[in-house]
């Protein structure tokens, strides 16, 4: 079976789907459909990119793969199946105890939820993994030498800006932020602008994108307790910030400073003005996840070894992509 | 007489007025309409709280209101990042909220204290009815000390009151043993003040059984910091360590942010609001009142706040049912998963760790 075989395979037993996904995950169908058909077609031309390229890496493929799962992180189970698809091995997925992740009807996997502790690692040969560092490491110490192991522990994404985002860029962005509804570390935690940036464009045009894109692609509904957080920050952020631009479901805030503490990540992004971007990157290198930009190259100069990408792509990383600025998870496989 | 202090002298006559209506209405809720009173305090803090002044701009609504639900209640974040008070007025006492992750703490100025200090002990003697000669040992911070504790404040209050003075046994190290076997003892009843933290702390401790007709009153729950304990099994626990009667345990509800207080009634987990305390339910997405017996986020009007904000939006759920008595549901522990990220201040703290 070819890549594209799986991909297409993969996409007729989703697409018929996304109504009861939603039911299942509070995301709305709209964005669901258009989430999972965005996922796959990226990641089919990164595939074919990689095939045209005859991207070769020596390692073997794994005989038997398994994916230790993260709560709420939803193309997950996805892109471990599409990996096991693609080398022809088994994958066995490890869930949070509690977690009945509706992909797993659709999905010819092998699911466990048993603790890490009673979990027997022996039989798989390579491990892709997610979730704290210290369950990370936990693993990581429980492995015999032949077992290879991708880690993913917690990370932060950014976006920066270093113009005044045109409105296709504000669409990009707004996409970034409604994707999955801004869960996972893919999602940014701040917009940096840069001093050439128009403030008061910028918030006004993304603003805009953002009504649109939420109309056409309803956020999921949020439990009272994130609705709560939602309005006290709002009410902090009127007194904390210099402007606050809400909307039914997203609210914008403009300041000098980073947030103290943690923002609720759900629609919500705080603009934050910098002097230089590399102030607030740098000491955040080692857990950078992302960093989306309307100028990719300048980024890298900023943050090298992390994942850059442009607007609009920050949750659709290539197998190739240094997820972490870690491995890549293609390290596992080879494409020929 | 300059412009500033014409003004100031105007608004202290104004203000006080307005606090001698409260008194009087919490004496006897007959003497005018809740919503009179509640839109004449709205008028003059909408004139003299810029910050108030500012949020009810942002919302689009100003006073005089038609009904009580429809005041824009300022949520309590808003305490931690600006002050709701007259700038006219030195304050007489600023109490703080409790510390969080952030460090930012919300402050609650207060230029005056009667509506909050004859209400709090009306409602107390007509809700809690303590018993009499009871001392008055705390499980919570000394008052003079921690001036800034909305809670050993009422405490110092209401023990005043009941012609008692108190014995705190909480210091910044956590209860002090000596201090429990000296004032916890079966010889004369005690009321007891503590929060569920440190009532829990005392579950811990070895002390001697409580005089039958002592009182507990818990106060401030959980809020996520252990694990959450149901409040029914928490005070059965409490009864046996300290041998007393289950409905000798009662809990309290209130906030920095509010000047009144709600008491649990004898066997009853809901709770009793006085009368000058209008409590309500709002949506949690929309924050739109919600019809009575609905849950929502429970929102307060309170007539005591006469200088700073009349209505306050929490972040609790609860519903309040068509007695008036108030369920307190607590908050959702489903929070809004934030999938494998962290906020960058934990990931640069676990960083700091290691």
């Amino acid at each position: 079976m070819t890549p594209g075989d799986v991909l297409d395979t993969l996409a007729s037993a989703l697409a018929p789907s996304c109504d009861a996904l939603a039911v299942h995950t509070g995301f709305s169908s709209p964005m669901l459909a258009w989430a999972l058909t965005t996922y796959l077609a990226t990641q089919r031309q990164r595939l074919a990119h990689a095939r045209a390229a005859r991207a070769r890496h020596t390692t073997p493929p794994p005989r038997n793969l398994l994916s230790i799962q993260a709560r709420s992180v939803p193309t997950v189970p996805l892109d471990s199946l599409l990996l096991a698809r693609l080398v022809g091995s088994p994958l066995t997925l490890k869930l949070p105890r509690e977690t009945n992740h509706p992909l797993l009807d659709l999905l010819p996997v092998h699911v466990t939820s048993l603790p890490h502790e009673s979990l027997d690692l022996t039989p798989f040969d390579a491990i892709i993994a997610y979730g704290h560092d210290a369950t990370l490491e936990h693993i990581q110490q429980a492995l015999q030498p032949h077992q290879r192991l991708i880690a993913h522990g917690h990370r932060v994404s950014y976006v920066l800006l270093t113009s005044t985002p045109s409105p296709d860029e504000a669409h990009r962005l707004a996409v970034d932020l409604t994707t999955w509804d801004q869960l996972g570390c893919m999602a940014p935690e701040a917009a940096l602008l840069l001093p050439e940036v128009d403030a008061d464009v910028t918030l006004h045009r993304l603003h805009e994108a953002l009504l649109t894109i939420e109309s056409l692609r309803p956020r999921r509904t949020l439990s009272p307790a994130g609705l709560a957080e939602l309005h006290q920050r709002r009410a902090f952020d009127l007194f904390a910030c210099d402007e606050v631009v809400e909307g039914p479901t997203h609210t914008l805030t403009l300041s000098s400073a980073l947030p103290r503490d943690a923002t609720p990540r759900s629609r919500y992004l705080p603009l934050v003005r910098v002097d230089a971007a590399e102030r607030v990157l740098h000491p955040l290198l080692s857990v950078l996840s992302t960093v989306a930009s309307n100028n990719p190259e300048h980024a890298r100069t900023l943050v090298p070894g992390t994942r850059v990408c442009a607007l609009g792509r920050m949750q659709f990383p290539a197998f190739d992509a240094p997820h972490d600025g870690v491995h890549p998870v293609d390290s596992l496989f080879c494409f020929t | 007489m300059s412009f500033s202090l014409i003004f100031f002298t105007r608004t202290m006559t104004t203000l006080e007025s307005l606090d001698e209506r409260v008194l009087r209405f919490q004496s006897d809720p007959a003497v005018e309409p809740f919503l009179a009173i509640a839109n004449d305090l709205a008028t003059w803090q909408y004139e003299h709280v810029p910050s108030l002044r500012r949020w009810w701009d942002h919302r689009g609504q100003h006073p005089p209101f038609d009904h009580l639900d429809d005041l824009p209640a300022v949520p309590t974040d808003a305490f931690r990042s600006t002050r709701f008070h007259d700038p006219e007025r030195v304050p007489l006492r600023t109490f703080l909220t409790s510390g969080t992750t952030s460090g930012a703490r919300g402050a609650h100025l207060r230029s005056t204290l009667r509506a909050y200090d004859h209400g709090a002990r009306l409602h107390f003697r007509s809700a809690v009815q303590p018993p009499g000669r009871a001392q008055w040992p705390a499980l919570a911070l000394d008052a003079a000390r921690h001036p800034e504790s909305s809670l050993s404040y009422m405490i110092d209050l209401l023990a005043a009151d009941d012609h008692a003075s108190v014995h705190w046994l909480l210091t910044d190290e956590g209860l002090d043993p000596r201090l429990l076997q000296t004032h916890l003892t079966p010889d004369h009843p005690v009321v007891l003040f503590g929060t569920a933290f440190a009532f829990a702390e005392l579950l811990q401790m070895q002390h001697a059984p409580l005089h039958p007709d002592s009182l507990l009153l818990e106060t401030g729950g959980f809020k996520g910091r252990h694990a959450e304990v149901d409040r029914a099994t928490f005070h059965a626990r409490l009864a046996a360590h300290v041998h007393l009667d289950p409905a000798r345990i009662r809990s309290e509800y209130s906030m920095t942010e509010l000047s009144s207080q709600l008491y649990t009634l004898p066997g009853e987990r809901r709770f009793l609001p006085p009368h000058w305390l209008h409590v309500s339910t709002a949506d949690p997405d929309t924050l739109r009142p919600l019809p009575p017996g609905s849950e929502g986020l429970l929102r307060f009007v309170d007539l005591a706040n006469t200088d700073t904000v009349l209505a306050v939006q929490t972040s609790d759920m609860g519903r309040v049912d068509v007695d008036g008595l108030v369920n307190l549901l607590g908050r959702d522990p489903r929070a809004t998963p934030r999938g494998c990220s962290l906020a960058v201040e934990e990931l640069l703290a676990l960083q700091s760790m290691k």
